[in-house]
């Protein structure tokens, strides 16, 4: 069997979500019965002020938790987009929360896609609903794992006394998804 | 007419011999503790914590369940025992090395804490089992195998006083110092130490029996002679006294 | 009873901590140090709620002495730290294990030497399997690999512990406490030990009874640590535990523990694809290392290749093990980086092109 495997850097300010939506395509790849590992960076890092986690996806045991060079960020602000652009594997791809970030682009060899995740989450009402924002897109341009899956995780998470959260961010799943069939994303 | 036999309490081996030396006050401190078990009947719930030092002899005394905390942990190893069995006596018995000097952290700490543990501490002035040498009670100007011209608080610091110290913990329930070197101060010590577990039995919270003895060999002295410096070099320093009593209103 | 409880993500320390409740913990004592402070933290809620005993002591050296104290009186009790912090509590470790006293012990390494840092490593192989502690004694000394073995390795340690009355840790590193990883928490497997014949909880209707280490008899003291490697001996003909992968045809045999071991699989099944044959052996129960073996498996081996991350401790176990069947080399680097199975593909490939 040729080893299928997906590394996913999920970087933010800590307070963002990061670790969050790091467990919740996490629990995506577990409920689908793919094997997955959920790595937190620890320490200095997370006294700094930015946050991230690793999540890999595979098909068999996961080799490494930890990744140097990822297929995929999700860059949650400038920062996070500083420190990765340069790691991703080549042919890999930078998700960028471009409410945060207006750099120019460093490389030629990996894809960029650019999701306004505050100003989408400000129009749902609820700007700490950017991750889920920003999950929800870089799922829908992937397929790493399903938009279902992620509904369900965010069901089974938010429990039925934040009835109101929970249509939030069922909002934000969707928004994030319609963003990236829109023209301009691909 | 009955006749009175003085015996052994229950608590100690009855073929146990001792070996302290001539004039040490250990087996006074070990045979009126195994008394009180005795007389308060709870021999059989008592856990016990030896130390390290001459008191690190005390299976060969005690009929009791004991188990041996490295040197100076006693009190952590009771805190282990009497939160793994909260319904058993559980107490400590230490040199003033063990206790003040290299286990103070583990000490004071349980003490903090209100564990419901007893601390039993032999406060000789020195450390006795490993030849004389300078002890954190030792007191100003008493000569030692380290401290040949006697100590000097310029070069060795002050001695600690245990009972004082203690007695500034809020999770202290009964904390007294006292003395073997009379008749009339066993006595005394003895009604201390049952105080000491009564307190605990309550659930007060930490007790600390300070209990000044001899070490005639290192003293250099006679037992009588061991028994006089106590009482004139030693009462000055370390006085005799309650240094805390919990009333159960306190609780 | 049964593994067909639900999959759950669960990060390593957590893991240890539920295991721990699962396998009837009743005491916890521990100190906080990064990265294992998880365990605690869960611990110290979980543990109240189930009437059970959470205490954060003072320092190190008062957790495992108080580990010692609780489990003295047959109590199931654990303590959990890391490398510099585990190195404080050697003295108690040798009287633990002097006393027969059962009790587990949770090491999630972190990189030294001294202070270093909190990335994962391994360099602490020697501290835990050789002993910091002074004299003759042994640590049983398990190694996971994933998520479900922290599970899986608690519970054995909890039931080698009472079983041997022996001091059992549970070696894992910062990547295997951090990371999260589906597992399933199932039911404690193990039955109950009896411990009413040595445990202390009062002398009622029995004489006295002593746990401790002085001996001032040669003679006793000769036969108390002839009893315990005697204990030693059962241990090793019983407990060794190790795994293989793709070992029948290998040419080159990986030797690796823990976290390193599942990414030393990743780079076997690359080398496998590029025509090399590599097979895995790794070793579970640290100690006692799987000597015999190791032995047998490297006889016909062109070379065996000891992978670890630190500077090479247990590729000496390695080496008494092969003892001649085969070379032993090394490859190594010191804690803060994590292997990539790229990084031990291209090792496995200079190897193999040494040999040439």
């Amino acid at each position: 069997m040729t080893v299928k495997e997906a590394s996913i850097i999920i970087s933010g300010y800590g307070g963002q979500g990061v670790l969050f939506i790091g467990m919740a395509i996490s629990n995506c790849a577990m409920d689908e019965n793919k094997y997955v590992t959920w790595m937190p960076s620890y320490g200095a890092e997370m006294r700094g002020g930015t946050a991230n986690c690793t999540v890999v996806i595979a098909n068999d045991e996961v080799a490494s938790p930890y990744q140097t060079n990822p297929d995929y960020v999700i860059a949650l602000n400038a920062q996070s987009v500083e420190k990765f652009e340069m790691k991703i594997k080549s042919g890999g791809t930078l998700i960028v929360n471009s409410s945060l970030y207006k750099g120019h682009e460093k490389r030629t060899d990996i894809n960029y896609v650019y999701i306004p995740a505050n100003e989408i989450a400000a129009k749902i009402g609820e700007i700490k609903c950017a991750n889920v924002v920003m999950l929800s897109a870089f799922i829908e341009k992937t397929k790493i794992v399903k938009i279902e899956s992620l509904k369900k995780v965010i069901r089974n998470v938010i429990t039925a006394s934040k009835a109101k959260l929970l249509e939030i961010n069922e909002l934000a799943i969707q928004k994030g998804s319609e963003y990236i069939r829109l023209p301009i994303c691909n | 007419m009955e006749t009175l036999v003085f015996q052994k309490p229950k608590s100690i081996h009855k073929d146990c011999k001792v070996t302290f030396c001539p004039g040490c006050d250990h087996g006074v401190a070990i045979r009126i503790i195994a008394e009180v078990l005795d007389e308060m009947n709870i021999a059989d719930k008592t856990i016990v914590v030896s130390s390290i030092g001459c008191s690190v002899f005390l299976n060969d005394y005690y009929n009791l369940d004991i188990v041996e905390a490295p040197h100076g942990r006693a009190m952590a190893v009771a805190t282990g025992v009497k939160r793994a069995k909260p319904d058993k006596l559980v107490f400590t018995y230490q040199g003033d090395g063990d206790f003040a000097s290299i286990g103070l952290g583990e000490s004071m700490h349980a003490i903090s804490r209100g564990e419901k543990v007893t601390a039993i501490c032999i406060n000789n002035t020195n450390y006795g089992m490993t030849g004389g040498q300078m002890a954190p009670t030792t007191i100003l100007g008493q000569k030692t195998t380290t401290t040949v011209n006697g100590r000097d608080a310029e070069v060795q610091g002050y001695p600690i006083k245990i009972c004082e110290m203690a007695s500034t913990c809020e999770g202290a329930a009964f904390v007294a110092r006292c003395s073997l070197d009379s008749s009339k101060e066993i006595e005394n010590t003895k009604r201390m130490i049952r105080k000491a577990f009564e307190s605990q039995l309550a659930g007060q919270g930490a007790s600390v029996i300070e209990i000044l003895s001899t070490c005639p060999t290192n003293w250099k002295l006679s037992p009588q002679e061991s028994h006089e410096r106590i009482r004139k070099e030693l009462y000055p320093v370390f006085p005799l006294g309650i240094y805390k009593e919990k009333t159960s209103k306190q609780v | 009873m049964t593994k067909t409880a639900e999959k759950v993500l669960l990060k390593g320390n957590h893991a240890i901590a539920k295991a721990a409740i699962n396998a009837g913990c009743q005491c916890y004592f521990g100190y906080p140090i990064t990265p294992q402070n998880e365990i605690g933290e869960y611990l110290s809620v979980e543990m109240p709620n189930r009437g059970r005993v959470f205490l954060q002591a003072e320092s190190e050296i008062a957790a495992i002495n108080m580990l010692l104290g609780a489990a003295a009186t047959g109590t199931r009790a654990m303590t959990s730290s890391s490398s510099l912090a585990i190195a404080l509590m050697q003295e108690g470790i040798s009287y633990i294990a002097a006393d027969n006293i059962p009790a587990v012990v949770v090491s999630v390494m972190r990189a030294g030497p001294a202070l270093g840092y909190i990335f994962p490593s391994q360099g602490d192989y020697f501290q835990t399997v050789k002993g910091g502690g002074n004299g003759d004694y042994k640590v049983l000394t398990l190694a996971p690999s994933n998520v479900q073995e922290m599970i899986d390795y608690t519970y054995k340690a909890f039931h080698l512990a009472h079983k041997y009355r022996t001091i059992v840790f549970l070696l894992a590193d910062g990547l295997l406490g951090q990371m999260m990883e589906p597992a399933v928490l199932y039911d404690y497997p193990y039955e109950d030990i009896d411990n009413s014949s040595w445990a202390l909880d009062g002398a009622k209707d029995r004489p006295g009874r002593w746990i401790g280490s002085i001996h001032r008899s040669e003679e006793v003291l000769e036969r108390k640590v002839l009893e315990l490697f005697a204990k030693y001996d059962v241990i090793k003909q019983n407990e060794v535990e190790y795994e293989t992968m793709l070992t029948d045809d290998a040419e080159i045999l990986i030797t690796a523990f823990g976290s390193v071991a599942r990414i030393a699989k990743a780079a076997i099944k690359k080398a496998r694809e590029a025509g090399i044959k590599a097979g895995l052996f790794r070793p579970i129960s640290l100690w006692p290392f799987p000597t015999e073996e190791l032995n047998k498996m490297a006889r016909g081996k062109k070379i065996v290749l000891d992978i670890e991350m630190n500077m090479g401790q247990m590729v000496e176990d390695v080496k008494i093990a092969v003892n001649g069947e085969a070379k032993v080399e090394f490859f190594g680097r010191p804690a803060g980086f994590y292997f990539t199975p790229d990084e031990i593909f291209e090792e496995i490939k200079k190897v193999m092109e040494g040999l040439k």
